[in-house]
C-alpha cells in the first residue's frame, strides 16, 4: 500500500503563474478632438492647362535647339508664376542631356526648382554620367552657386571631369579642356564648394600630369597654399 | 449611378484620349465644359448637391471617361445621399484612381517610345554598362503625372475616408505615398495632405513620420524662421554679405528667376548663347568661372509654399495647430519637458481663441507627468461646454484614464461607461456628415474599458471589450497579450474549462480514507494531474454560438503567437528604419551613381533628408544654405531621439511577458518542447528582468523534467543554489519596484501614486521574492527526489515548508519525501496540520 501511494503521489512542482503586464505608459487611450478633414472637390476638373502647355512646348523646343532670348524669358516667367509648374513641364531625367546641350541656362533654372523633388537624384545621376562638355560644366558650376548640391555628386563630377581630360586624343582640345577643368576646380575651391582634402590625391595627380599648362600651375599653387 | 458605372468599360480610355487630344471641333465643347465645371463647383460649395450632380452629368456627357469628372460625381453623389455609406464612396474613388493611373501610364509609355530615339549620349566606355542600368531604373521609376491625370485629390479623399472609418494603417500608407511625392502637388492640397498625415500618423503612433511632416511643414511654411530668431538673424547676415558681393558682378545671371528675369536675358546675350562659335562660348564661360567666386548668391527659399496676406489668419491657425501637433508628438515620444515648452508657445498663440484642444492637451501633459490632480482640474475646465456630446465623451474617457492611473478602478469604470454612453448619443443624432464616423470613438473607449475590467479581475467582460476594439488595435502586440492574460486570469479563477478545482493557493488537498482501524489508509489525490489542462469539447471554436468569446488555453496560445509575430514584424522594420535614418544623413551628400541601388531608401525619406540638409554642416565644415527652422528642427530631432530606446524597452517588456505566458500555456497544454523553446527564448533576451529570468528557469526546468532531461533541469535551478545548499532570493523587492518604475518612464512627481495600487489589482503581481524562493525549494526537492537523492530532497522540503508553510504543494512535497523515506507517521502528522486538507469517505478512492 505504501508503494502504491508513492506511485500515486508524484514529486510536487510549483509552476508560478506569469504576472500580468502592468498597464504601460500610454496604453490607455487619451482622447483629443479630431481636426475636421472634409472631402475635397477636385478643382482640376476641366481646368485650363494652357499655361502648362506653353511651358511644355518651350521645353520640347529647348530639347531640340537653343531657345531665343524672348522664349527663355517667357519660360522663366511662367515658371516663376507657378512654383508647381516645373513638375509638369514634361522634363524627365532622360531628357536632361539634350536640354543641357542646347539650353544650359534653362537646365539650371529647372534643376534649381526641382531641388526638392524626390527625383532630383536621378537628374544628378544623369548629369554626372552624360558626356562631359562645356555646357554640363556650366550647368554644374551655376548650380553650385544657387543650390546646395550633394557633395558626392560634386566629387563624382570632378572625377569625371579629370578623367575626360585624359581621354581626349586631340592635343588642342585636350589643352582647352584641361584649362577649363582647372578654372572650374579653382572656382570650386575658392567658393568652398568642395573640400580639397577629399579629392587631394586626384587633383594633385591631375596637376602633375598637366603641369606644363599655365592654369594648372596656378591650381597647384592654390593647392599648396591650402596645405 | 449609371453615369458612374459606364466608364468602367474598356472604351473609356479611348474616349478620354479622344477628348483630350481630340480635333479642333471639340474645342467649343471643352469651353462649355469649363463653364459647367465652374457652376458645379459653385453648387458644391453651396451644398446644393442634387443640382451639382445634374450639372456634373452634363459635363460627363461632354467629357466621357474623364477621371476628375468621375471623381467629383462620386463625391457629390455621396453628399447628396447623406453621407451614409463611406465604403461605397471608397470603392468608387479607388476605381477612379486606378483608371486614371492606367490612362497616365499608357500616355507615359507613348511619350517614352517617342523619345527613345533621343536617348542621351554616354561618355567613355566604362560608364556604358552603368548607364544602361540607370536608364532602366529611371524608366521604371515613379513618374510625375501630367496635370490631367493627377490623382492627388482622389488619393487624399481616399485617405480622408479611411481616416474617418478608422482604417488608420491603410490611410497612412496612402498618405505616405502622397507625401513622398508632395512637391508637385498643389500647395493647398499638399497642406491638407500634411495635416491629415499628422493626424493619421499620430493615431498609428508613427513618431518618425510625424516629425518628418512637422519639419517639412515648418520648412515650407517658413514658420520656424519667425520663431528661430537666432537662426534667421545669421542667415540674413549671410545674405546681405552675398548681396554686397553680388552687386559687383551684375552681369551674371541670378538664379532667382522672379527677381532677375530681365537681367537674365541680358546676361544670356553676353554669353552669346545664340552664337555657335564654341571658342567664344568657352571664353565667356571661362570668365564666368573666374568671377564665380563672387557669385555666391543663394536664395533662401526657392520653392516654398508662400502664403498671401489674406491667408494670414489661417496661417496663425496653422501655426497654432503645428504647435499642438508637436505637443502630441512629444507626448507620444514621452518627453513631457519639451511638450510643456511647446504647449506654452501654443497657449500664447491661442490666447483669444477656442482653446479646448489646447486645454485637453495640457491636461494630457499633466496626466503623462503624473500630476493627476492638476490634470483633473484642467479637464474640468474644458468641459464647460457640457452640451457637446463629443466633448463630454472625451472628458469622461480622459477622466477614466486619470482615475485608472490613480488606482481608483471603480470610478474609472464609471467614467468609461459614461463615455461610451455619450458616444452612443452622438451616433444616434445622425447628423449626416463624414465626421460622425470619426467621432465614433467607442473602439478606443472599449479598449480602455477592457483593460479596466482585466485589472478588476473580470476577464470575461474584458475579453469582450478587447474583441470589439480589435478593428483598431489588431496590429498591436499588446492587444493579443491582453487577450491571453484574460484567458490566464479565467484559468486562475477556475472559470476555464478545466476539470476539478483551480490551481490557486486556496486549493484543497483531497485525502481519501480507506479502510478502518489497523487497515486504515490515506490515499492522496495527486495534484500533478490538475497542473495539466484537460481538453474540453470543441475548443477550437473561439466564439461560442451566443457570440461570447470562449477563453481557452489554445486561444491564449494563438493570441500569444500573434503577439510574437507582430513583435517580430516591428523589430524587423525597426532596424531598417534606423538604417534609413543613417542614410538620411548621408543622402544630401550622396547622389551619385552608386546611389541607384538605394533608390527605395531615397524615396521613402527624401523629405526628412532635405530638411536634414538644412542643418547638417557639409564636409567643408561650413553651414551652407540655411533654410528656415534649423534651430527648432534640431531640438525636435533631439527630443524625439529618446523614444527609439524607450519603444525598444517597451517591446522588450511585452516580449518577456508574452514568452513567459507562452511557456506557461504550453506547459499547461502539455507541450514541454514548445514550452522549453519559449522559456529558453526568455533567457536569451537582452536586459531581461530578473523576475522573468526566474520564470524562464523554472518553466525550462519543468519542461526538461517532462522530457526526462533531469540533469539539464537541475542546471537551470542550481544557478540559484549556493555552495552550502542555500538558495538565494531569485530577485529582490527592488527588482519588482524597478519594473514598475520603468513602466512609468519618468519617475518624478509620481510620489506615492503607485503605492497601494498593486493591492487592489488581482493576480497580476509578481510573487514576493520569498515566495519565489519557496517555489524554488519545492522544485529543487522534486528534482532531488527524482534523482533518488532523498536526503537532499528532505532538506529542500523542510526549507520549503518554512518558507511557504501554507502552501499545499509544499506540504504535499514534504509528504512525498516522507513517504519516500518511509516516515509514514510524519506524513500523517503533516497532513493533519495542513489547513487545506479535506478528508473523504473511502469509496471514492477508486476514481482518483
Amino acid at each position: 500500500m505504501q508503494n502504491l501511494s508513492v506511485e500515486g503521489l508524484g514529486p510536487q512542482w510549483i509552476r508560478p503563474a506569469p504576472p500580468m503586464l502592468p498597464v504601460l505608459d500610454g496604453e490607455l487611450i487619451w482622447l483629443n478632438p479630431d481636426s475636421n478633414h472634409e472631402l475635397l472637390w477636385d478643382y482640376g476638373m476641366c481646368a485650363d492647362t494652357s499655361r502648362g502647355a506653353v511651358v511644355r512646348d518651350l521645353i520640347a523646343k529647348a530639347l531640340k535647339g537653343p531657345l531665343a532670348p524672348a522664349q527663355q524669358e517667357q519660360f522663366v516667367l511662367e515658371l516663376a508664376k507657378d512654383v508647381k509648374l516645373v513638375y509638369h513641364c514634361g522634363l524627365t531625367p532622360s531628357k536632361l542631356p539634350d536640354l543641357v546641350e542646347h539650353n544650359p541656362l534653362i537646365a539650371v533654372e529647372v534643376l534649381s526648382k526641382l531641388m526638392n523633388s524626390p527625383e532630383i537624384s536621378e537628374y544628378f545621376i544623369v548629369l554626372v554620367n552624360m558626356e562631359m562638355s562645356l555646357y554640363s560644366m556650366e550647368v554644374v558650376n551655376r548650380l553650385t552657386t544657387t543650390v546646395n548640391l550633394p557633395t558626392e555628386f560634386v566629387h563624382m563630377y570632378i572625377t569625371n571631369c579629370i578623367a575626360s581630360c585624359e581621354n581626349i586624343k586631340d592635343k588642342y582640345m585636350k589643352n582647352r579642356r584641361v584649362r577649363l577643368v582647372c578654372v572650374f576646380l579653382q572656382s570650386f575651391i575658392r567658393n568652398k564648394i568642395i573640400n580639397v582634402r577629399d579629392l587631394f590625391i586626384e587633383v594633385q595627380a591631375f596637376c602633375i600630369e598637366f603641369s606644363r599648362i599655365r592654369e594648372v600651375a596656378g591650381l597647384f599653387r592654390l593647392l599648396k597654399t591650402l596645405e | 449611378m449609371e453615369a458612374k458605372d459606364s466608364p468602367a468599360s474598356p472604351s473609356a480610355a479611348a474616349a478620354l484620349a479622344g477628348t483630350t487630344d481630340g480635333p479642333a471641333n471639340d474645342e467649343g465643347n471643352l469651353s462649355d465644359a469649363k463653364g459647367l465645371a465652374k457652376e458645379a463647383a459653385f453648387l458644391f460649395q453651396n451644398r446644393r448637391f442634387q443640382e451639382c450632380v445634374e450639372v456634373l452629368s452634363q459635363i460627363f456627357d461632354k467629357k466621357r471617361g474623364d477621371a476628375k469628372v468621375l471623381h467629383n460625381i462620386a463625391v457629390a453623389e455621396y453628399f447628396r445621399d447623406g453621407c451614409t455609406d463611406p465604403r461605397n464612396l471608397l470603392d468608387a474613388l479607388n476605381k477612379v484612381k486606378e483608371q486614371s493611373e492606367e490612362l497616365a501610364h499608357t500616355c507615359v509609355n507613348q511619350t517614352d517610345s517617342e523619345n527613345s530615339c533621343l536617348g542621351y549620349m554616354v561618355s567613355g566606355s566604362k560608364a556604358n554598362s552603368a548607364s544602361i542600368h540607370q536608364s532602366a531604373a529611371i524608366n521604371s521609376s515613379r513618374v510625375v503625372y501630367a496635370q490631367e491625370f493627377d490623382v492627388s485629390v482622389t488619393m487624399l479623399n481616399i485617405a480622408i475616408i479611411l481616416y474617418h472609418i478608422h482604417e488608420y494603417a491603410q490611410s497612412l500608407s496612402v498618405l505616405k505615398k502622397l507625401f513622398q511625392n508632395i512637391e508637385p502637388i498643389e500647395e493647398q492640397i499638399a497642406l491638407r495632405v500634411c495635416l491629415l498625415l499628422l493626424d493619421v500618423a499620430l493615431a498609428c503612433e508613427d513618431i518618425l513620420q510625424v516629425s518628418d511632416v512637422i519639419q517639412y511643414l515648418e520648412k515650407s511654411l517658413g514658420i520656424a524662421r519667425a520663431i528661430g530668431q537666432l537662426d534667421s538673424g545669421s542667415s540674413t547676415q549671410q545674405q546681405s554679405n552675398q548681396v554686397l558681393k553680388f552687386s559687383i558682378t551684375s552681369n551674371v545671371t541670378a538664379p532667382d528667376a522672379s527677381t532677375d528675369s530681365t537681367n537674365g536675358n541680358a546676361s544670356e546675350n553676353a554669353l552669346g548663347r545664340t552664337l555657335p562659335d564654341e571658342s567664344l562660348e568657352y571664353e565667356t564661360l571661362y570668365s564666368t568661372l573666374d568671377t564665380g567666386s563672387e557669385n555666391m548668391e543663394r536664395p533662401i527659399s526657392n520653392d516654398n509654399l508662400m502664403l498671401s496676406p489674406d491667408q494670414e489668419a489661417s496661417a496663425i491657425d496653422l501655426k497654432l495647430n503645428l504647435h499642438l501637433y508637436k505637443v502630441q508628438l512629444l507626448l507620444l515620444a514621452r518627453n513631457p519637458k519639451a511638450a510643456k515648452r511647446e504647449i506654452k508657445l501654443a497657449m500664447n498663440i491661442a490666447r483669444f481663441r477656442d482653446s479646448s484642444t489646447t486645454l485637453l492637451l495640457k491636461s494630457q501633459l499633466e496626466y503623462a507627468r503624473g500630476n493627476h490632480r492638476k490634470a483633473i482640474k484642467l479637464l474640468t475646465t474644458t468641459s464647460n461646454n457640457r452640451s457637446d456630446q463629443g466633448m463630454l465623451c472625451m472628458f469622461n474617457n480622459n477622466m477614466g484614464c486619470i482615475y485608472q492611473q490613480l488606482g481608483k478602478y471603480h470610478i474609472s469604470s464609471l467614467f468609461f461607461s459614461k463615455a461610451l454612453k455619450c458616444n452612443a448619443a452622438i451616433q444616434s443624432e445622425k447628423s449626416l456628415k463624414l465626421s460622425t464616423f470619426s467621432q465614433e470613438k467607442s473602439l478606443f473607449i472599449l479598449y480602455n474599458c477592457g483593460l479596466q475590467y482585466l485589472l478588476c479581475g473580470r476577464p470575461l467582460v474584458a475579453a469582450q471589450c478587447f474583441d470589439k476594439s480589435k478593428p483598431i488595435f489588431y496590429t498591436r502586440p499588446i492587444l493579443w497579450l491582453r487577450f491571453a492574460e484574460c484567458c490566464l486570469s479565467v484559468l486562475e479563477k477556475g472559470l476555464l474549462g478545466k476539470c476539478g478545482s483551480s490551481s490557486s493557493e486556496g486549493e484543497v488537498v483531497k485525502v481519501h480514507v480507506a479502510g478502518s482501524g489497523k487497515w486504515r489508509h490515506l490515499v492522496i489525490d495527486d495534484l500533478s494531474s490538475t497542473n495539466r489542462y484537460r481538453k474540453c469539447s470543441g475548443e477550437d471554436g473561439v466564439v461560442i454560438p451566443d457570440g461570447k468569446l470562449r477563453l481557452t488555453l489554445p486561444f491564449a496560445r494563438r493570441c500569444l503567437l500573434n503577439a510574437l509575430y507582430l513583435l517580430d514584424c516591428t523589430e524587423k522594420s525597426q532596424p531598417t528604419a534606423t538604417l534609413s535614418s543613417q542614410e538620411e544623413s548621408n543622402q544630401p551628400t550622396s547622389a551619385s551613381a552608386k546611389y541607384m541601388s538605394q533608390k527605395n531608401a531615397v524615396t521613402s525619406d527624401s523629405k526628412a533628408s532635405n530638411v536634414a540638409s538644412a542643418s547638417i554642416p557639409t564636409t567643408n565644415g561650413e553651414l551652407r544654405e540655411t533654410k528656415g527652422g534649423t534651430l527648432s528642427n534640431m531640438t525636435l530631432q533631439s527630443s524625439i531621439s529618446l523614444p527609439e530606446e524607450m519603444c525598444r524597452k517597451e517591446r522588450n517588456m511585452i516580449r518577456q511577458a508574452v514568452l513567459a505566458n507562452l511557456a506557461y500555456v504550453e506547459l499547461s497544454l502539455g507541450n514541454p518542447v514548445r514550452a522549453l523553446s519559449a522559456a529558453k527564448e526568455i533567457l536569451q533576451l537582452p536586459d531581461c528582468s530578473k523576475m522573468y529570468i526566474f520564470l524562464g528557469h523554472v518553466y525550462a526546468a519543468e519542461a526538461l523534467c517532462c522530457l526526462n532531461r533531469v540533469r539539464e533541469a537541475v542546471e537551470h535551478l542550481s544557478i540559484y543554489v549556493s555552495e552550502k545548499n542555500e538558495v538565494q532570493l531569485p530577485y529582490s523587492e527592488e527588482d519588482t519596484e524597478k519594473w514598475r518604475i520603468d513602466k512609468s518612464g519618468d519617475a518624478y512627481e509620481y510620489a506615492g501614486t503607485h503605492n497601494g495600487k498593486s493591492a487592489e489589482v488581482q493576480g497580476m503581481i509578481f510573487l514576493k521574492p520569498e515566495a519565489a524562493r519557496g517555489a524554488l525549494y519545492v522544485n529543487l526537492a522534486a528534482l532531488a527526489a527524482i534523482q533518488g537523492n532523498a536526503e537532499q530532497a528532505d532538506m529542500f522540503v523542510n526549507k520549503a515548508l518554512s518558507a511557504l508553510p501554507d502552501n499545499h504543494r509544499a506540504v504535499l512535497g514534504a509528504i512525498y519525501v516522507d513517504l519516500l523515506l518511509r516516515r509514514t507517521h510524519n506524513a500523517v502528522v503533516k497532513l493533519r496540520q495542513c489547513r487545506h486538507v479535506r478528508f473523504f469517505p473511502a469509496h471514492l478512492t477508486s476514481s482518483s
